[in-house]
């Protein structure tokens, strides 16, 4: 019998009195399955109910406090605890009392105990740590298990009965029909013995009666009655009616012979059977004498049925008992081959019920190859695929509660607010798709000038796309802070989250920064869609897409993430517009599987730029919606417009004069208001000068006219000039810039070829593979790229040459840098010389040496130069010390390491001297002696 | 590791001898011990003919320092031949102006005392090394200005230390040029036992010139008058000293 775990039940209640109503019906619900009468379920409750008022007034009654009451619920037993932390029950004094006193006295209350003793069947009291414990255990009566009889007996009792039907008709049948072939064979050998002998004696009788010896016809009869058992009277009769013998009554003869009733004279030959009360029942027969052909009279012969029905009734019995024999048996075997064949059907029966139950894991014996087994097998096979359905059902919704998860997570996550910062007006829309946690976006304060807004778009889904977003929002709001490069900090999110991202996993982000003081924004985009900027002036829509890669790719070693992301800067004018979006828009599809696409994304921009940012977020959205009608969102859809408020150089403008203002009219000092305004001093002399000669205008900067710092081209511009291509691919910069300028687009050639750049076709063989991925191109084109690629490889391996020749030459030139230097290191070896020990410098130098290539060998030669030298010094250094003995050569420096923070082991770094012989190299002889002197 | 500076407020009062007659005794009696120079004066450095040797003041500015093993179980940090007036320009712009020099110092292992010698003025490094040293050893003149001095002394550490948090015992005071003949001598060194009590060290060195010839000759009183007055003073003084650390 599997062990099954106690259900537990906690619950927890302010120490009150008020609560009991509550703690009655809690405790009520958590015990409505167990198999208790309503008798003991009411008694249950109403121990419970004393013992909890017991401690609340008991335990807390100083002071509130929480009582906890905990139902373990076993098979057979349940176990209430009712824990409190207050004043201690001394368990043991309340003992049961004295009903009888109760009654007399009427007193009420302290029942309780008592009470809870007779319901439950077992109570005890706990205290420890600070904490009791009340516990009660009521046992229970487990649940009858569901007999899993099967069915199968009714089956078989209904098998069995009629099996025993049809055994028993078989064997009626049977018996009847042999009975009655008996009965016949019995009743056709009675008669025909009879009439033989009526006959034998019929014709020895006419023998007689001719001669008409009635004599001798008297005496045969008599013998016949004698000689024949079954007969009861024989009478013979003339012609007339006349008895001429009768073997019963001899006396009668010649009177005339009165036949037994019912009988018909007239019937001879044949038996007729009539009940008389002389002689029982009897089968009559008339036969006639005939001598001659001439009828002599007729004889009656009168049969006695007894002996005819003994021999029927016995026979019958006979058959009648082997009848029963065989009933036996038959019944015997109906009831034998009821089991056996019904006992598969109760395993069946058994197996399906335990299933029925919500036991999967049964399966259902397979022996044999009957239908039985067929049922078996198929039920096993239901049962699987049930299995695997639950499975997959639980497994749905762990799914679905994860996407749950994500998406809260998501939605977590996302600025609630958009910030205000000067100058530039702000709205986003952010719609998620279904099941989809990927795109997002974010506000980060750079410093208080400058706002840093990110878009991203992470490629997995659910709960690992949620979690990638969490660590890059914490990531750029680390790195953002006082960061002015958008690249930069891209850079360092990415070496933040680049390990954590799984595989297979990638995220893209357009991070820009807009800086409030400059009106300056800088951008940087991790492969992230293009940014769109609409220019009120031109009226014209174009993509920014600065370099970079995705965050969170496995780069190859000479690829990094850093090294292939820039910056781009732009400055706005009034009314100008940017779109940051996710291809969530750019992708969401119809019906008709139609996208949303670009083109219609500009058109609209271009249609609806006049619209404050968040109209335009909002008709933006509509659109949207419109377009793709009931179709499926498949994808988030972010978007984040920005658009300039105000004219920069109004602003500038402003700045200036209320620098001015602060300086002349306030009274501030120069320095001061320069600080507050942020321009340095030397600007403010000039803007003071610049505005004495011309006024306000003179505050004006010509410069500071937003730079076309958009090299970038149109976005139909460009659309042009791939067309240009496709038609000419032969066409350079050049000639593309001379088409354009005849079709009214006016760009520099520079801006062009810049522009080809960015689009990877700025060669010629780069512009006719494109056009050949396109599918345009003519047969004499082809030619020319074939020449070009050939051009191409022939450059690569000059290049590949070149680097050869030049490799060859480094190293030349190494070697020269190694002599260089080992010469300058001699040059200071001779300088240093004399305060030295030549080994330390030795190693010092042979160190770099082995650094640079080919310095082993040079090292070498270093030592044995070295060596040398030391010698050399060592020489010197004796002369000096002999010099003068003292202390100088006892001091001999200890290097220390040069770099912060690492630990200096005095005693290992010191190089031990030689210390002078004196009286002090004794110390304690010293001592003594000192001491000695001086305690006189 | 017991770190001891030897300071005081006033000049003159044998803060330099005392220092490394003190670090040279204790080194005899078998603790290694590390003598550091903090005064931009560079008397011990002078003491012990230091030149042009990397110290201290080096190893706060360009993290080099020379570590001279003078004696056995002796060694010397000079103060250094960076110009001492950059390095309190240095201290005094790091935004904690107190801990470069405890972190600079507290690279030396290997030492069971650090003895510091300090100057007799307050300023950051002084403050730098209020908030390295446990201990302060006192020496005080046998002269007016130089028992105020003391008052003055202690007044201030205490102000300072409070401040940084940091908990300075005060190891002694050491009556220094003790003149047996005059009656000064001996009335201020009652006054310093009246007012100091138990702190004052038994030990008063006496006035002695040996001591002065010594530190011209690039030794210690030890080694260049032993059965003097002065190599008994000190001798027995860093006894008493010992002891007091050692318990």
């Amino acid at each position: 019998m599997a062990f099954r775990k106690p259900i537990e039940i906690f619950m927890s209640f302010v120490a009150d009195e008020n609560m009991l109503e509550d703690i009655r019906r809690s405790v009520k619900d958590a015990i409505v399955d167990v198999n208790v009468s309503n008798k003991e379920r009411n008694g249950i409750l109403l121990a419970v109910e004393e013992a909890c008022t017991n401690v609340i007034r008991h335990a807390y009654l100083y002071g509130p406090g929480t009582i906890r009451i905990k139902l373990k619920i076993f098979p057979d037993k349940i176990v209430f605890s009712i824990y409190d932390k207050g004043r201690r029950f001394d368990f043991n004094r309340a003992d049961s009392p004295n009903l009888d006193r109760y009654i007399k006295t009427g007193r009420k209350g302290g029942l309780g105990l008592y009470l809870i003793r007779k319901i439950m069947d077992s109570v005890d009291y706990f205290s420890r740590d600070g904490e009791n414990e009340l516990r009660m255990v009521k046992k229970v009566p487990p649940k009858k298990p569901i007999i899993l009889k099967p069915r199968g007996t009714s089956i078989r009792l209904k098998f069995a009965m009629w099996a025993s039907l049809v055994v028993f008709v078989i064997v009626g049948v049977i018996f009847f029909y042999y009975n009655g072939r008996n009965a016949d064979s019995i009743k056709e050998r009675f008669f025909s013995e009879a009439r033989n002998f009526a006959n034998t004696t019929t014709l020895n009788s006419a023998d007689k009666m001719v001669v008409g010896n009635e004599l001798e016809l008297s005496a045969l009869v008599s013998l016949a009655l004698q000689g024949n058992p079954n007969l009861k009277y024989i009478t013979v009769v003339d012609r007339n009616g006349l008895i001429w013998a009768d073997a019963l009554r001899p006396q009668s003869i010649l009177s005339p012979y009165s036949y037994p009733p019912t009988i018909d004279s007239a019937i001879t030959d044949t038996f007729q059977y009539y009940e008389s009360e002389e002689y029982g029942n009897i089968y009559h027969l008339i036969t006639d004498m005939v001598q001659n052909n001439k009828k002599l009279g007729k004889i009656n012969f009168g049969f006695s049925q007894a002996v005819l029905s003994n021999q029927l009734i016995k026979a019958r019995n006979v058959l009648l008992v082997i009848a029963f024999l065989g009933l036996i048996v038959g019944l015997g075997a109906v009831y034998l081959l009821s089991y056996y064949f019904v006992k598969p059907i109760q395993k069946l029966t058994e197996g399906v019920l335990k299933i029925g139950q919500g036991n999967l894991e049964e399966t259902l014996p397979v022996d044999g190859s009957d239908e039985f087994s067929e049922i078996a097998r198929a039920f096993n096979e239901i049962t699987l695929k049930f299995k695997s359905a639950q499975a997959n059902i639980v497994e749905q919704e762990r799914l679905q509660k994860e996407m749950q998860v994500a998406q809260d997570i998501q939605h977590a996550l996302l600025p609630s607010r958009f910030p205000e910062i000067e100058g530039y007006e702000l709205a986003a829309i952010y719609r998620a798709a279904k099941d989809v946690g990927g795109d997002y976006f974010d506000f980060v304060w750079i410093d208080e000038h400058s706002l840093g807004i990110a878009v991203a778009d992470v490629s997995g889904k659910g709960v690992p796309g949620s979690l990638v977003m969490t660590m890059i929002r914490t990531a750029l709001r680390l790195e953002a802070r006082d960061n002015h490069s958008p690249n930069d900090i891209l850079a360092k999110v990415n070496d933040f989250v680049a390990e954590d991202v799984k595989k297979g996993m990638f995220i893209t982000i357009f991070f820009m920064i807009l800086d409030s003081k400059n009106r300056q924004i800088s951008f940087a985009s991790a492969g992230h869609n293009p940014m769109i900027l609409y220019r009120k002036d031109t009226a014209k829509c174009y993509f920014l897409n600065p370099k970079g890669m995705p965050l969170g790719l496995t780069l190859p070693d000479d690829v990094s993430f850093g090294g292939s992301i820039q910056t781009d800067k732009l400055k706005l004018k009034k009314d100008d517009m940017l779109v940051v979006y996710t291809d969530g828009i750019t992708e969401a599809m119809n019906n008709r599987s139609e996208q949303y696409g670009n083109d219609r994304l500009i058109n609209f921009i271009k249609e609806n730029a006049h619209l404050s940012p968040e109209e335009f977020a909002t008709a933006l959205d509509k659109d949207i919606v419109q377009f793709t009608g009931n179709a499926p969102q498949n994808d988030d859809i972010t978007l984040v417009v920005i658009k300039e408020k105000i004219m920069v150089d109004e602003l500038i403008l402003e700045k200036r004069k209320r620098l001015l203002k602060m300086v002349e009219d306030e009274g501030m000092s120069a320095e001061e208001a320069c600080k507050k305004v942020g321009v340095s001093l030397a600007s403010f002399y000039k803007y003071r000068k610049r505005w004495k000669e011309h006024g306000d205008s003179g505050l004006l900067n010509k410069r500071l006219r937003a730079e076309a710092s958009i090299k970038i081209l149109p976005y139909n511009t460009r659309k042009m000039i791939l067309e240009i291509i496709r038609q000419n691919p032969e066409f350079g910069a050049t000639r593309i810039q001379k088409t354009l300028a005849k079709r009214g687009e006016n760009y520099s050639v520079g801006n062009i070829y810049d522009e080809l750049v960015n689009m990877r076709l700025n060669t010629r063989r780069r512009r006719l593979a494109y056009v050949e991925r396109v599918g345009k191109l003519k047969p004499e084109q082809k030619e020319i790229l074939e020449k070009e690629m050939l051009r191409e490889e022939r450059k690569r391996l000059d290049r590949m040459q070149y680097t050869e020749d030049l490799k060859k030459n480094i190293e030349s030139r190494e070697v020269k840098r190694i002599t260089r230097e080992t010469g300058r290191i001699i040059s200071q070896l001779k300088q240093i010389g004399p305060a030295v020990s030549g080994n330390d410098i030795y190693n010092e130098i042979a160190k770099e040496l082995e650094e640079l290539e080919g310095g082993k060998e040079i090292a070498c030669m270093l030592q044995s130069v070295v060596s040398k030298m030391n010698e050399g010094l060592t020489s010197k250094k004796d002369e000096t010390s002999k010099q003068e003995p003292g202390y100088k050569q006892i001091i001999k420096p200890i290097k220390a390491d040069g770099i912060s923070g690492k630990k200096i082991d005095i005693r290992e770094k010191a190089i031990k001297g030689n210390s002078p012989k004196n009286v002090l190299s004794d110390f304690k002889e010293y001592e003594k002696r000192l001491t000695e002197k001086f305690n006189k | 590791m017991h770190k001891i500076a030897v300071t005081a407020f006033k000049g003159g009062t044998g803060k330099t001898t005392t220092a490394i007659n003190f670090a040279h005794a204790l080194a005899m009696m078998g603790r290694k011990t590390l003598l550091i120079d903090c005064d931009a004066q560079g008397s011990t450095s002078l003491a012990f003919d230091l030149n042009g040797a990397q110290g201290l003041s080096d190893l706060l500015l360009c993290d080099k320092v020379d570590i001279y093993n003078i004696r056995p179980d002796l060694y010397l940090v000079g103060s250094g031949k960076s110009d001492i007036y950059m390095v309190e320009r240095y201290l005094a712009q790091q935004p904690e102006s107190e801990y470069p020099l405890a972190m600079a110092l507290n690279r030396f292992t290997g030492i069971e005392i650090i003895i510091l010698d300090c100057s007799p003025s307050i300023n950051v490094i002084n403050s730098n090394i209020l908030y390295y040293i446990d201990k302060v050893l006192l020496p005080v003149s046998m002269d007016y200005f130089a028992l105020e001095g003391a008052a003055l002394t202690l007044k201030i550490i205490d102000e300072v230390t409070s401040e940084m948090g940091r908990d300075i015992k005060l190891l002694g005071i050491l009556p220094t040029f003790f003149d047996v003949r005059t009656r000064i001598s001996k009335k201020i060194l009652s006054n310093l036992k009246e007012r100091y009590d138990e702190k004052v060290f038994t030990t008063a060195i006496r006035v002695n010139t040996q001591i002065k010839e010594s530190q011209m000759n690039n030794k210690t009183i030890f080694e260049y008058a032993p059965y003097s007055n002065g190599a008994y003073d000190y001798y027995h003084f860093s006894k008493e000293a010992l002891e007091r650390l050692d318990r």
